[in-house]
Formats: structure tokens, C-alpha cells, sequence
């Protein structure tokens, strides 16, 4: 059987749908956006001022247009994945203001963002690339530039598919319009990005803005609100799925009300407030629970979801980040999450990006999925006619019984120690030395995936225009 | 009602009760400056230090911050603007393009408990929105919170306008947010860098006093 950890019970998840739809119908949702007004008042719904009442009539609408997953195109097909549909994918982070390699902490460089696309394209851990894993200082013209080259780096260095990046109408055409200069002709979903509402219960301009150019475009939107129990929303659990329920429904309402068929993923990276700071906890087991229902919701809705990741508070990649993270990629995994962001690498509440950890939570992520598989009962792997034929006191090593299933039944580390002690190691360092070296190996064997001569001329021809300048690549 | 059972109510946070107790102390006759000196503030005093302890948490110093407030707000009109008690005048806003405002909302929370007066503009305030409300309101300091590293650029932008505008002078600046460090904070020309609330106060309570001297 494999193990899928469900939270709530059938009727509890009945009972948050309909709060939720209570509070969308009577409290409702303000959209700081006229455009997005005119939608909901054209299909009839109430609004008063910038506040939207949405009726459950609507809700099932929109609903009923939703796939239930779509394929993530890669600029190499064979890479491209399907979001739901029972398989988890895992996204690198997103948004890091630091990096920390070899125990230093410093700003993001755009030199590392470009390691980082490198040695993620060559992991077999992280599904998909790109965004903007760090936001880099350096010296761009503007903003726009710098989250546009973000996205063409992207594109430039790997060939896996791409996540997106959402600041308002600009930086969002942007990402748009370099996905089509990289796919041409070919139809699909290019790229994922993801739009938070401001909890609770708002969208602002910026986030609608990008929503419009996304929806309209037929691209990939993550709807996650990012709650803090207790401060945006409820202290709660209960409370804070109501409104990040309510919160999700209303900007996938506008998804399908825009496109139809829209492909949108129920996200939700809502954890709780600390009590004594307010600080922002990812660690805490109260996210574990919150991811956990977000999938069961989105399974209960029939969409894929965005949850979870390994994360952590922790500063260093030290004890603590190892169980905390462990405690999020288990429950991520275990609730069978469609799209995890975040999915190793992440130090300081999603500030700072470990190259270390980036490496470790792979191993982190391999363990929890290997728990999600389960133990498989059948004829073959209750392994009788081996044991018989074994018979007491015998080994199974060479068996053929053995042969034919240790590879699939067993997950092998790439850095936990299985050895025995060694007197001369220094175990305060060794297992961070061994992730340092993957990382730093995997930047020296990097070869980039080729781009035709015809897309790399359109793709600066376009920088060139739009900038007036030519993108950092080396 | 005593003193010192209204000191408690503050802790507890029980708003009904020190409302009454202000009322009647009110009826009674008791001095209104008394009422906020001896039975609101040192209840307040006690939450700093039972929060700092970590024995009190948030919320309840929500409660005992809104408690203490009710009942001065019930005194308030009784008195001279200029004799209610406060520490100073803080004017609070998140930057330009920027919405992160859990930050600044504890500061400026842990500020009022403090006894602080604090004006909070909100989100998004451009560089000019802020010099208009220094004008305004006159201001001890302004605090400028930052959470993504593309907004912290219009703090700087904004200190260069209170510099054109002339307001510069008689104003400390303090800035903070998860991506802003003491050296932006010299790098830019504030005057003062918090990590978190608590040192949040420590810096404005130093300014009070610097220009105290
Ligand atoms: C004046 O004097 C002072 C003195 C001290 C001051 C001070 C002022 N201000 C703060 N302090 C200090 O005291 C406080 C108490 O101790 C502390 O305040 P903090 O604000 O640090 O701490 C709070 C109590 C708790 N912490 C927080 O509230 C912030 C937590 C994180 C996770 C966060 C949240 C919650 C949100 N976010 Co956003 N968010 C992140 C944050 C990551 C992080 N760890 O910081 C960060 C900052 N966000 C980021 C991003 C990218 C974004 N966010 C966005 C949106 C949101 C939400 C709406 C979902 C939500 C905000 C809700 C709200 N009402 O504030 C978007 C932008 C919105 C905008 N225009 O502002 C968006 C662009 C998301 C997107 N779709 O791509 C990243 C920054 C990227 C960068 N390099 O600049 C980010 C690091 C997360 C990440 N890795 O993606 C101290 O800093």
C-alpha cells in the first residue's frame, strides 16, 4: 500500500467548503483592480466599491473549466511535465535575497544565479528551472531588466521547463514574451508562475495585473497565498484554510473567468506566526498540517496543488534546518503534492539559499519519496519460492530474487554516511563537504543544452530592443 | 478601583475593566494625568517586561496595548494635547511597490505600547507620499520598513527628498525589513537600523533622548 496522508475527514472537508463559500458569498474578496471588477460584474456578481461577493454558482463555474493537471512544456520535450495527476514535481526556490556556499553568507550575485541554473539542470531531484531562484544585485538598467535577464538566463542555461515571475503587467508580458521567443510555433503551457493574493481575502494591482497577462496569454498560474496564522489570518488552522480557501477560489474564479480552461494550481504556503517574534515559521509543524490539507483540498476540487517544500528557519544548514526541512518534504511528499517550489536549498525562512542544502534536500526529498511508495504487497515480492529456496541461516545476496528488486526497493543516498566510523574524518564538516562537492562537480561537467542559432538571435534581438543592452551571459 | 487592580487590568488585558475603572476614577474626581501616569502605564511597563521575558505573547499584548489605549482615550479630552504623555512622534510606512506590512505593523504595535505616538501611512508610500506627511505631521522619526530588495532603493530615494524638501534636519531617520542591514542603513545616510521590534524601540527611545541632550 502506499501511504497517502490525508488530515481531514470527508465532512471536514466539507465543512471548510462551505465556510469558505459563506465567506466568498458574504464577506467577500477585494480585487484592487478595475479590469478584474468588471469581470465579476459582468457575470453577475455583486461588488461594492473593490469588494467582490462571490455567489457558489460561480465558484462551480469556474471550477468546472479548471484541468485537472496540464503538461509544463520544457524547450526539450522529453523534459516537460505533467502538473497532477498523482506525481509530484519539485521546483527549486524562489525570491532568495542571500546565498550561502562553504558557510558565508552574501547577496545573491547574478553569477550565482547562473550556478545555480547550471547545477539544478543537471540534478535529478528538481523537475523544473529558472524564475528567479535568487534576485541578484548587480547592476541592471532597471528592475524590469534585471527580472527579464532572470528569465532569459533561464531559458539560456537549461532545458528544463521554467517557473515564472509575477511583479505586475510588465516583468509578466516580459517572462511571456521570452517563453514564446524560445517555443516559436509550439503550443502549451511555457511557463508557471505564481500569483499571491495579500492576505486576508485582497488581490492587489500588481498581483491582478499579472494574473490578466497570464490567463489571457494560456499560461501557468500557482494561485498561494502566504498567511501567517494568527497575524493575516486566523490563529487557527481551521480559521486560516477558511480564508486561504476563499482566498485560492476567488483568484481561480478570475483565472477561468478571463480564459477558460486557464491552467491554475491550488497553492498554499501559509504556515503560522510565531507568537513571541510574529516571525514567519516554516519549520513549524503547524505548515506540515497546512500543507497536508491544501493537497487533500485540491484533490477534493480536482486541480493540482503547490505546497510544502523542505524547509526551514534555521540559519545554517545545521541540525535544526535537517529536521525541519525532513518535516516538510515528508508531509509535501506524503500528501501528495502536485508541484512543490521550494524543494531544497531553502535557509532562513526563504531568505537565503544554501548551495549546500540545495544538494542535501535532494537526498531529503529521495527519502520522503521513497516513503510515499510504500511498501508493495504481491506474489513476487513476498519473495516465497527465494525463501524456500534459502531455506535457515542463508544469505540472499547473490539471489536472483534479489538481483530482479534491490535497485527499485531500495533508495541509495547520495551523501548520508553508511559507513563504518573513520577515525581521521572530521564529522563537524563531512557531510557538507560532500554536498560542496556535487554542487561544485556538477558546474564543472555542465554542458549547455543547445538553443537553435535562430531562437538565441531572436532572444537578444529582443533584450537588445527592449533594454537597450546586452544580457550578462557567460 | 485602586492603582493598582487598574495596573492589572492593563496586563490582563481586560478592556471592559479598565475602561470602567477609568470612568469611575473619573467620577471620583482623580486627576486625569494620574489616571494615565499611575494606573495606565506602569500596567503597560509591566507587559514590556513580561513580554521580554517571554511569559507574555503577542496577542496579549494586543489586548493589553488596546486596554491601556481605552482608557486613555476616556482621558484625553480632559487634558491639553500637550500634557497627554508620549515619548515622541513616530510617522511609519512600508516603501514605494512594497506590501510586506506585518513588519512594520509589530513595530509600530510594540512603538504605541511603548508610549510612542505613532502615525502609520500604511503600504506602498512614494518618496514624495513620505516628505508630505513629515510636513504634516512633524514627526521625531520616521521609520521606513523594506522587505524586497528592489523596493530598499526608495529609502534611499526618499531621504534624498526630506533632504531637497529641508526637512532633513530635525528628523531621525530608521529604517528596517528582513533584506536591510546597518550597513545600508549607514551606506544610505539613516540614522538607525533595527532587527526586529524590540531593538525597533531601543532605537527611537536613543533618538528621543539624543535630542533630549
Ligand atoms: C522603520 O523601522 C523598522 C525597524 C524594524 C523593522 C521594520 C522597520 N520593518 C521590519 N522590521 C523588523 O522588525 C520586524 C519584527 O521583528 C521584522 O519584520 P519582518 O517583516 O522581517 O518579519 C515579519 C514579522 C514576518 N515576516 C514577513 O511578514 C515576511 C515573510 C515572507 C515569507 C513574505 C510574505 C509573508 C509575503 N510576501 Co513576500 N514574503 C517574503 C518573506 C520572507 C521572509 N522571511 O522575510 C519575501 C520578502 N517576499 C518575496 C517576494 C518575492 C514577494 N512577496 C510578495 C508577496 C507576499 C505576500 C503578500 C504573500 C506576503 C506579505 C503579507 C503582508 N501583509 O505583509 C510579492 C511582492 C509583493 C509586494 N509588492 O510587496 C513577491 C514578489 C511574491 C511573488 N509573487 O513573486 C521575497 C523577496 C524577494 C527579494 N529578493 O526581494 C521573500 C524574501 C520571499 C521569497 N523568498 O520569495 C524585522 O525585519
Amino acid at each position: 500500500m502506499t501511504p497517502l496522508l490525508e488530515v481531514l475527514e470527508p465532512k471536514e472537508v466539507e465543512k471548510l467548503h462551505e465556510a469558505t463559500l459563506r465567506t466568498l458569498e458574504n464577506v467577500g474578496v477585494e480585487f484592487q483592480l478595475e479590469e478584474a471588477l468588471e469581470v465579476f460584474k459582468t457575470l453577475g456578481a455583486a461588488v461594492k466599491g473593490s469588494r467582490v461577493y462571490i455567489p457558489r454558482a460561480l465558484v462551480a463555474r469556474a471550477l468546472a473549466t479548471v484541468p485537472e493537471r496540464f503538461c509544463l512544456e520544457a524547450r526539450n520535450p522529453d523534459r516537460s511535465l505533467w502538473i497532477g495527476g498523482g506525481e509530484t514535481v519539485f521546483a527549486p526556490p524562489a525570491g532568495c535575497v542571500y546565498v550561502q556556499a562553504g558557510g558565508l553568507r552574501r547577496e545573491a550575485t547574478p553569477g550565482d544565479y547562473l550556478d545555480l541554473v547550471r547545477v539544478i539542470n543537471q540534478s535529478g531531484h528538481y523537475g523544473t528551472n529558472g524564475g528567479g531562484i535568487v534576485i541578484p544585485g548587480g547592476t541592471f538598467g532597471s528592475d524590469e531588466e534585471r527580472f527579464a535577464w532572470l528569465v532569459l538566463a533561464g531559458h539560456w542555461y537549461s532545458d528544463k521547463p521554467q517557473m515564472g515571475l509575477n511583479l505586475g503587467k510588465q516583468v509578466s508580458q516580459d517572462v511571456l514574451d521570452i517563453s514564446r521567443l524560445v517555443f516559436g510555433d509550439r503550443l502549451g503551457c511555457h511557463v508557471l508562475g505564481t500569483v499571491n493574493p495579500d492576505s486576508p481575502l485582497i488581490y492587489s494591482t500588481q498581483m491582478l495585473e499579472s494574473l490578466f497577462v497570464y490567463a489571457r496569454g494560456g499560461q501557468g498560474l500557482i494561485i498561494a497565498p502566504c498567511s501567517m496564522a494568527m497575524a493575516t489570518s486566523p490563529a487557527t488552522l481551521a480559521g486560516t484554510l477558511v480564508v486561504n480557501n476563499a482566498e485560492i477560489l476567488a483568484g481561480i474564479c478570475l483565472a477561468q473567468f478571463i480564459r477558460p480552461g486557464t491552467p491554475v494550481v491550488y497553492g498554499n504556503t501559509s504556515t503560522i506566526s510565531d507568537m513571541q517574534t510574529m516571525a514567519i515559521s516554516l519549520g513549524a509543524p503547524e505548515l506540515s498540517l497546512l500543507v497536508l490539507a491544501t493537497a487533500q483540498l485540491a484533490r477534493f476540487y480536482r486541480l493540482p496543488s503547490r505546497a510544502g517544500g523542505a524547509l526551514t528557519d534555521a540559519k545554517a544548514p545545521d541540525i535544526q534546518a535537517g529536521m525541519e526541512s525532513m518535516l516538510s518534504i515528508l508531509a509535501t511528499l506524503a500528501g501528495e503534492v502536485s508541484i512543490v517550489m521550494h524543494a531544497g536549498g531553502i535557509l532562513d525562512s526563504f531568505l537565503t539559499l544554501s548551495f549546500e542544502k540545495l544538494i542535501l534536500d535532494e537526498d531529503a526529498g529521495g527519502m520522503a519519496g521513497r516513503f510515499r511508495q510504500g511498501i508493495r504487497v504481491d506474489d513476487e515480492t513476498l519473495a516465497l519460492g527465494t525463501i524456500s529456496e534459502r531455506g535457515p541461516g542463508a544469505h540472499f545476496l547473490d539471489a536472483d530474487h534479489t538481483l530482479r528488486h534491490f535497485r527499485q526497493e531500495q533508495w541509495h543516498p547520495q551523501l548520508s554516511d553508511r559507513e563504518t566510523y573513520r577515525v581521521e574524518r572530521d564529522y563537524q564538516t563531512y557531510i557538507l563537504a560532500k554536498a560542496e562537492q556535487v554542487w561544485r562537480g556538477r558546474l564543472q561537467t555542465y554542458n549547455r543544452p543547445v538553443l537553435s542559432v535562430e531562437s538565441e538571435r531572436r532572444m537578444l534581438t529582443f533584450y537588445q530592443q527592449r533594454f537597450g543592452s546586452e544580457p550578462f551571459l557567460v | 478601583m485602586e492603582f493598582a487592580e487598574m495596573n492589572e487590568h492593563v496586563v490582563k488585558g481586560h478592556i471592559e475593566e479598565v475602561l470602567q475603572g477609568t470612568r469611575g476614577m473619573l467620577a471620583q474626581g482623580v486627576e486625569p494625568l494620574r489616571i494615565i501616569n499611575e494606573g495606565l502605564i506602569p500596567g503597560m511597563n509591566i507587559v514590556g517586561v513580561l513580554f521580554k521575558k517571554g511569559d507574555m505573547f503577542v496577542p496579549e499584548v494586543m489586548h493589553s496595548a488596546k486596554a491601556m489605549s481605552g482608557g486613555i482615550g476616556l482621558v484625553k479630552p480632559l487634558i491639553a494635547e500637550n500634557d497627554v504623555p508620549s515619548r515622541g512622534k513616530v510617522l511609519m510606512g512600508t516603501v514605494k511597490g512594497d506590501l510586506h506590512d506585518i513588519g512594520k505593523n509589530l513595530v509600530t504595535m510594540m512603538l504605541e505600547g511603548q508610549g510612542f505616538t505613532v502615525v502609520d501611512l500604511g503600504v506602498n508610500i512614494s518618496p514624495d507620499g513620505f516628505v508630505q506627511a513629515v510636513r504634516e505631521h512633524r514627526p521625531r522619526v520616521l521609520g521606513m520598513s523594506a522587505l524586497l530588495t528592489t523596493t530598499m532603493t526608495s529609502m534611499s530615494e526618499t531621504i534624498r527628498a526630506l533632504e531637497r524638501a529641508g526637512l532633513r534636519q530635525d528628523l531621525k531617520v530608521m529604517i528596517g525589513g528582513a533584506p536591510v542591514t546597518s550597513a545600508f542603513a549607514r551606506e544610505i545616510g539613516a540614522d538607525g537600523y533595527a532587527a526586529d521590534a524590540g531593538s525597533a524601540v531601543e532605537v527611537c527611545a536613543r533618538f528621543v533622548e539624543e535630542s533630549a541632550a
